[in-house]
């Protein structure tokens, strides 16, 4: 019979804690100033407002049972049957302009600034990883909240802002090669900033963490896998609270073996585009 | 936070921590990860735990929270798992229909995540059915059907590694 102490055993030995409890809490207190900043009636009003208002234009989840469904989303990549409570809701908590709203804007402003670091003849294309959850596939750089129903927890009542983020992808296709950039911004708190520390299939060629002057804390590290294909990433905690993850892959989405040497797009590239100080989920 | 809440916030964690990580390497099998995992974990749990720190089920709330991390962060692009025509070499050996302790970790890497999960919860964290299904998010008669085949592939895998 198999028990937990064979897990332990094939566990072995367990290397020092590098998990850091006083940088935990201090995210938590920032994410907390955050939403009390941005929103103050998250507590209160806005579960108000959703109890008297949202019985009939929210999908409720019964135990066990089926999604009711709301109307058609606005948009025309979205299917008509895709649960909105989330996607929606989520957003209200993270300020006071509506969710399609943010995606719009963070589109419009993100497309131009990645066409403007990219050479001459260079296009964005459809990405495999533009489809969210529910099957809705989105234009290159167009993003989409993502949001997993399946991790509402019953303790937690309605939709956790830390567990939804937005996210866009585009191929680049220049000369007839592919190369790829993803990126995400939400106000999650940013993982362990910290050179080093990567998986056995990769070398980290390059890492820098440092602050700007406006108070943003940058993390910027581009590694080499063993298959050739290389990438560059930036992450930026902003003090306002949001935090953009950035990469960039010398392969497109398909997952192909690579074509271009590089990334389309290279560190200080990106670290100009998470910077852009438009680049906030709060306004 | 109140101060006390916070007090009780890091003696809780401290207390929890080893298990923690433990059961954030039997997901991902990486300690940096792993670390990562639990980081954020505790983060989440932070702004919660006032409300939680009574309640009899914290333990399982934060076992909860580190399942999902986890699988939230699989889902990443940036975490997404790079394809290789190479498969790692599975080295185990079984008797007695028993897999190995020392393969134990290679084969369960081999199995879909929440099949993984559901294996980890039941037999690491002797969780009963019905609080594996809460946590994962399904139904008992799934968590029943992923812990069989789970356990089932182990074996298989465990007697195919010693053909």
């Amino acid at each position: 019979m198999m028990d937990s102490g064979m897990f332990d055993e094939a566990i072995g030995e367990v290397p020092p804690s590098t998990v850091d409890v006083d940088a935990a809490m201090a995210r938590g207190r920032r994410a907390a100033r955050v939403r009390a900043v941005v929103n103050p009636v998250v507590g209160v009003g806005v579960a108000v407002v959703l109890l008297v208002a949202g019985a009939g234009a929210f999908p409720q989840r019964e135990r066990g049972g089926s999604e009711l469904q709301v109307a058609a989303s606005p948009t025309a990549s979205a299917p008509a049957d895709r649960p909105r409570r989330c996607d929606s809701f989520e957003m209200s908590l993270g300020g006071s302009e509506p969710h399609q709203d943010v995606r719009a804007r963070l589109t419009m402003l993100v497309r131009p600034l990645v066409q403007q670091q990219l050479p001459d003849g260079a296009t964005l294309v459809p990405s495999a990883a533009s489809v969210d959850r529910y099957g809705a596939r989105y234009e290159p750089l167009e993003f989409f909240g993502n949001y997993d129903p399946a991790r509402e927890a019953p303790t937690f009542n309605w939709c956790e802002v830390s567990y939804f983020y937005y996210a866009a992808h585009a191929d680049i296709l220049r000369d007839g090669r592919f190369g790829s950039v993803s990126i995400s911004v939400s106000v999650e708190p940013a993982s362990r900033m910290e050179c080093g520390g990567v998986p056995d299939d990769r070398t980290q060629t390059f890492c820098r963490v440092f602050e700007v002057p406006g108070g943003e804390e940058v993390f910027a590290h581009s590694e080499e896998y063993i298959d050739g294909v290389r990438q560059h990433s930036v992450v930026v905690a902003k003090a306002e609270g949001t935090t953009i993850h950035l990469t960039a892959f010398n392969r497109a989405s398909d997952g192909n073996r690579p074509r271009f040497p590089e990334p389309p797009l290279n560190v200080d590239e990106l670290r100009g585009i998470a910077l852009d100080a438009r680049m906030i989920l709060f306004r | 936070m109140k101060r006390s809440d916070e007090a009780a916030f890091r003696e809780y964690v401290s207390a929890r921590m080893e298990s923690m990580r433990r059961l954030a390497y039997l997901l991902c099998q990486d300690w940096h990860t792993a670390d990562d995992l639990v980081s954020i974990s505790i983060t989440k749990l932070y702004r919660h735990f006032p409300r939680l720190r009574d309640d009899p089920r914290i333990d399982g709330y934060v076992r909860r929270i580190l399942l999902r991390v986890w699988l939230d962060e699989r889902r990443r692009p940036w975490r997404r798992e790079e394809p290789t025509e190479v498969l790692p070499e599975v080295v185990s050996s079984v008797e007695h229909g028993v897999v190995e302790r020392s393969g134990l970790l290679d084969l369960l890497e081999g199995m879909p995540p929440r099949r993984r999960a559901a294996v980890v919860l039941r037999i690491y964290c002797d969780l009963s059915v019905e609080e594996t299904a809460e946590i994962l998010g399904c139904s008992t008669g799934t968590v029943k059907s992923q812990t069989a085949r789970g356990l089932d592939g182990l074996r298989a895998r465990a007697l195919a590694a010693t053909d």
